[in-house]
C-alpha cells in the first residue's frame, strides 16, 4: 500500500496488481469453485468409507457404494478434484503476480478448467462403476487420464508462457517453487500412468513406481505449490521480508532432491531390490532437512509478529498448514526407521500420515491462500468472519481427531500384529475404537467442507454487502501490526 | 478508484480496472533478506547426510538388482530357516484348542479333558503317539478316561490342518505346562494320516484301544540325525 506511487520498475502499483488479477480471475475462480465442490463430494465419500470401516453393514448391498470403491473415490477425487485444481488456481494467480505481467490467453484456461472437471466426473463415475486401477492416487482408469492430460497441457503451456514473458528482476522464492511444481506434475503423472495404467510394466516393478508417484505427487506437486503460496502470502500480508534466502535455497533443493524417493521406505521387506527401500529410508531421514530449513525460515520471518495470526484467516490457515508439514516430514522420517517400521508398516499409521499431509498441510494452506486471493479477484470482502472461524475449528478438530486416533490406534494395532501370540482378528478389534474416533473426525471434515463451500458461494454471489475486511478475532484500531487480511 | 500515478506501465491498451479495497491495502511485493544459515542446522544436516549415506551403503546389498535382503547374500542366500514348530503350535493352539482345553491346558471338569500330564498326550498305559495324531485327524467323541477321571463331550476333526501344523500343535502341548514328551515330527503325522484315511467319523476310546500303540521315541524318530552309533568308530579303536 505504501508503494502505490513507486516508480521503480520491479514494484507493482495497485492498479497494475488489479489489472494482473483481472486476467487470472476467471480461471482461478473456476478452479477454486470446482475444487470446493469436489472437496464436499470427496469428504462425503470419506465419511461413508470411515463408517463402513467400523460398521461394515453400512449401505450393504449397493454395489457402487462398496468399501473399496468408496475409499478409492474419496482419495482420488480429493487429489484430482480438490487438491490439484486448488493448486492450479494458486499457481496461475501466483505466476501472474510474480512475473508482474497479465496472464496470456486466460480464456484458454477457463476452457481447460471445464475439460478438467469433465475428466474428474468421468473418472469418479468409472471408479464407482468398478473400473478403478489398484494403485493409490492413480485409480482413474486408462480412458479418464488422457482428458486430464489434455486439460493440464492447455493450462501449463500458458503458465510457462507467462513465465517467459516476465519482467526483468530476480525471481522471488515462490516463483522457483511454482515453476518446479508445474514441471514436476506432468512428469510424475505421465510416467506413472504410462508405466502402470496404459502399458503396465512387469508386476515386481509396479509397487516401487506407484510409491515413487504417490510420494512425488505430494512432495513435488502439492508441497511446492503450498509453499509458494506461503512464501508469497506471509510477507505480502504482513509487510515483513522473508527471513533468509539461504534457508529457502536449502529447503528448495533438498525437497527436490529427496522428495520423490521417500516412498521406498513404505515397502521395507517387500519384493523389491534392497537398494530401493534403503534409498527410501535415507531420503525419508533427509526430509528432516527441508522440514527444519523451511519451518525455521517461516518462524524467523514471523518471529515477534505472530499477532496477526489471530485475526487474519490467510495467516491462521497457512501457519497451521506449515506446522502440519514440518510434523508430517518428521513423522515420515521416524516411521521409516526400519526398527519402527517393522511395527507400524501395516497399521493405520500410514493412513494418519496421509491425512496429516494432504489435509493438515495442503488443504489448510490452500484454504489460507484462497481466503487471501479470492477477495482480490472478486473485489469484495468475505461475507462472514464468524463462518471462517467456524471453518477453521471444524477443520482443525476434524483432522486432529483423525490423525491422533489413527496414530494411537495404529501403534496398538501394529504392536498386536507383530506378536505371533495375538491373532489377526484381535489386532483389528484393538484398532476399532480408534477408528470410530477417526470417523467422527471425518464427519467434522465434511462439515468444514460444506462450510467452506457456502462461504465461497457467498462471496461469489455477493450475498452480504460486507465492506470491512473479515477479521477472525478483534483487532485493535490503532494496532502497530499490519492488517494482514 | 484509480490511484494517481505517473507510472509508465499503466499506459497499456486495456483500461486499468477498478482497484478494490483488498488490492489497495496490500503491502508491497515480498522481498528476501540474506542471512547465513544457522551453524547448528549445517552441522545437523551434515550428520543426517552421513547417517543416510551410511544406511544406504550398508543396507543396499551392493546395489545389485537381484539382492532383496542384504542380510542373506551370495552362498548364504537360500530358503529361509523353517519356523520353530512350537511357535506355530502355540498360535494354532490359542486360536483353535484353548476354547475347550483352556490356555492353561487344564480342560473343563467332566467335559474337556486336561492336557497337562495326561497319558493321552505324553503317552503311557496302552496309549501311543499314533493315537494322539489320529484323534487330531478325525476328532473324538463319547466317554473317555483321563488320569482316572471320566469326561464326555465331542472334539471336532482337524484334518484340514497341514501335517506341519498338526505336528506343531502336538509338539507344543507335549512340551508346555511341565510336559516333557519328545516332539512329534511332520513325517510321523504324514505316516499316521496315510494309514487312517478311511476313518471319517470321530474316534471313540474303544476303537482306539483296538489299535496297537506306536511311539516316536527320542532316539528313534530323531534318528536320521543320529547315525553316530559306535559301530563305525570301533574298527580304528581295535
Amino acid at each position: 500500500m505504501s508503494n502505490d506511487l513507486s516508480n521503480q520498475p520491479d514494484i507493482l502499483t495497485a492498479a497494475e496488481r488489479a489489472q494482473i488479477d483481472s486476467s487470472t480471475s476467471g480461471a482461478a475462480l473456476l478452479f477454486f469453485g470446482s475444487s470446493a465442490f469436489w472437496l464436499v463430494f470427496a469428504s462425503l465419500f470419506d465419511v461413508i468409507g470411515a463408517i463402513q470401516l467400523s460398521y461394515p453393514c453400512f449401505l450393504d448391498g449397493i454395489s457402487f457404494l462398496t468399501y473399496g470403491r468408496v475409499v478409492q473415490t474419496a482419495t482420488t477425487v480429493m487429489a484430482y478434484g480438490f487438491a490439484t485444481p486448488a493448486a492450479i488456481g494458486i499457481a496461475v494467480w501466483l505466476t501472474a503476480r510474480l512475473c508482474k505481467v497479465p496472464l496470456s490467453h486466460h480464456r484458454m484456461l477457463v476452457s481447460a478448467g471445464i475439460v478438467w472437471n469433465l475428466g474428474i466426473l468421468v473418472g469418479a463415475c468409472s471408479i464407482l462403476a468398478g473400473n478403478s486401477t489398484s494403485f493409490a492416487l492413480l485409480s482413474f482408469p486408462a480412458f479418464a487420464t488422457p482428458i486430464l492430460f489434455v486439460s493440464y497441457a492447455l493450462i501449463a503451456i500458458w503458465v510457462l508462457f507467462t513465465f517467459n514473458e516476465r519482467k526483468s528482476g530476480g525471481l522471488f522464492v515462490s516463483a522457483w517453487f511454482v515453476f518446479a511444481a508445474v514441471l514436476a506434475f506432468p512428469w510424475l503423472f505421465g510416467t506413472a500412468n504410462a508405466l502402470l495404467v496404459w502399458n503396465p510394466v512387469s508386476a515386481p516393478a509396479q509397487p516401487a513406481i506407484a510409491l515413487w508417484f504417490s510420494s512425488g505427487f505430494f512432495n513435488l506437486w502439492l508441497v511446492p505449490v503450498g509453499l509458494a503460496a506461503a512464501f508469497y502470502i506471509i510477507p505480502k500480508s504482513t509487510g515483513l521480508p522473508v527471513a533468509s534466502s539461504n534457508l529457502s535455497l536449502l529447503g528448495f533443493w533438498t525437497l527436490l532432491l529427496f522428495g520423490a524417493w521417500t516412498g521406498g521406505a513404505q515397502i521395507i521387506g517387500g519384493p523389491v531390490p534392497a537398494w530401493i527401500t534403503s534409498a527410501g529410508v535415507a531420503a525419508s531421514i533427509m526430509m528432516i532437512v527441508p522440514a527444519l530449513a523451511l519451518g525455521l525460515n517461516f518462524h524467523l520471518t514471523l518471529d515477534g509478529h505472530y499477532a496477526p495470526v489471530a485475526w487474519s484467516p490467510a495467516l491462521r490457515f497457512i501457519v497451521t498448514g506449515i506446522g502440519c508439514l514440518v510434523t508430517y516430514w518428521i513423522l515420515v522420517a521416524i516411521n521409516s526407521i526400519p526398527g519402527v517400521n517393522a511395527m507400524t508398516q501395516f497399521s493405520d499409521i500410514n493412513r494418519a500420515l496421509y491425512y496429516l499431509g494432504h489435509f493438515g498441510f495442503f488443504a489448510m494452506t490452500a484454504f489460507g491462500a484462497i481466503y487471501y486471493i479470492v477477495p482480490r479477484l472478486t473485489g469484495h470482502e468475505w461475507p462472514c468472519a464468524k463462518f471462517i472461524s467456524l471453518h477453521y475449528w471444524l477443520a482443525v478438530t476434524g483432522f486432529g481427531f483423525i490423525v491422533s486416533g489413527l496414530i494411537l490406534g495404529g501403534l496398538i494395532q501394529g504392536s498386536a500384529l507383530s506378536q505371533t501370540i495375538i491373532t489377526f482378528r484381535s489386532s483389528v478389534e484393538f484398532a476399532w475404537p480408534f477408528r470410530v474416533f477417526a470417523m467422527l473426525g471425518s464427519l467434522l471434515i465434511l462439515a468444514s467442507a460444506v462450510n467452506f463451500a457456502l462461504l465461497l458461494i457467498g462471496i461469489l454471489l455477493e450475498t452480504h454487502k460486507n465492506q470491512a475486511p473479515a477479521f477472525m478475532a478483534e483487532r485493535e484500531e490503532n494496532s502497530q501490526e499490519p492488517v494482514a487480511v | 478508484m484509480n490511484t494517481p500515478s505517473n507510472d509508465p506501465h499503466k499506459q497499456s491498451e486495456t483500461p486499468a480496472p477498478e482497484v478494490s479495497a483488498p488490492v489497495l491495502r496490500e503491502a508491497s511485493e515480498p522481498t528476501e533478506k540474506s542471512s547465513p544459515l544457522p551453524f547448528w542446522l549445517v552441522i545437523f544436516a551434515g550428520i543426517l547426510v552421513f547417517w543416510g549415506g551410511f544406511h544406504l551403503a550398508s543396507n543396499s546389498g551392493g546395489f545389485k538388482p537381484d539382492v532383496y535382503n542384504p542380510e542373506i547374500t551370495g552362498a548364504a542366500a537360500g530358503p529361509a530357516a523353517p519356523p520353530d514348530p512350537k511357535v506355530i503350535g502355540k498360535r494354532l493352539f490359542t486360536q483353535n484348542c484353548a476354547v475347550c482345553h483352556q490356555g492353561s491346558g487344564m480342560g473343563v471338569a467332566g467335559q474337556f479333558p486336561p492336557l497337562v500330564a495326561s497319558e493321552w498326550v505324553v503317552g503311557g498305559d496302552w496309549v501311543g503317539d499314533n493315537h494322539l495324531v489320529k484323534i487330531l485327524l478325525a476328532g473324538m467323541q463319547g466317554p473317555v478316561q483321563v488320569k482316572g477321571q471320566s469326561y464326555n463331550n465331542a472334539m471336532p476333526p482337524w484334518a484340514q490342518l497341514k501335517d506341519s501344523e498338526i505336528a506343531g500343535i502336538l509338539t507344543y502341548i507335549r512340551s508346555e505346562w511341565g510336559n516333557t514328551a519328545p516332539a512329534i515330527t511332520e513325517e510321523f503325522v504324514a505316516k499316521v494320516r496315510a494309514v487312517s484315511t478311511e476313518r471319517k467319523e470321530p474316534w471313540t476310546q474303544k476303537d482306539l484301544k483296538a489299535i496297537p500303540a506306536e511311539t516316536i521315541s527320542a532316539g528313534g524318530a530323531a534318528a536320521p540325525a543320529a547315525p553316530a552309533n559306535p559301530a563305525p568308530a570301533a574298527p580304528p579303536a581295535a
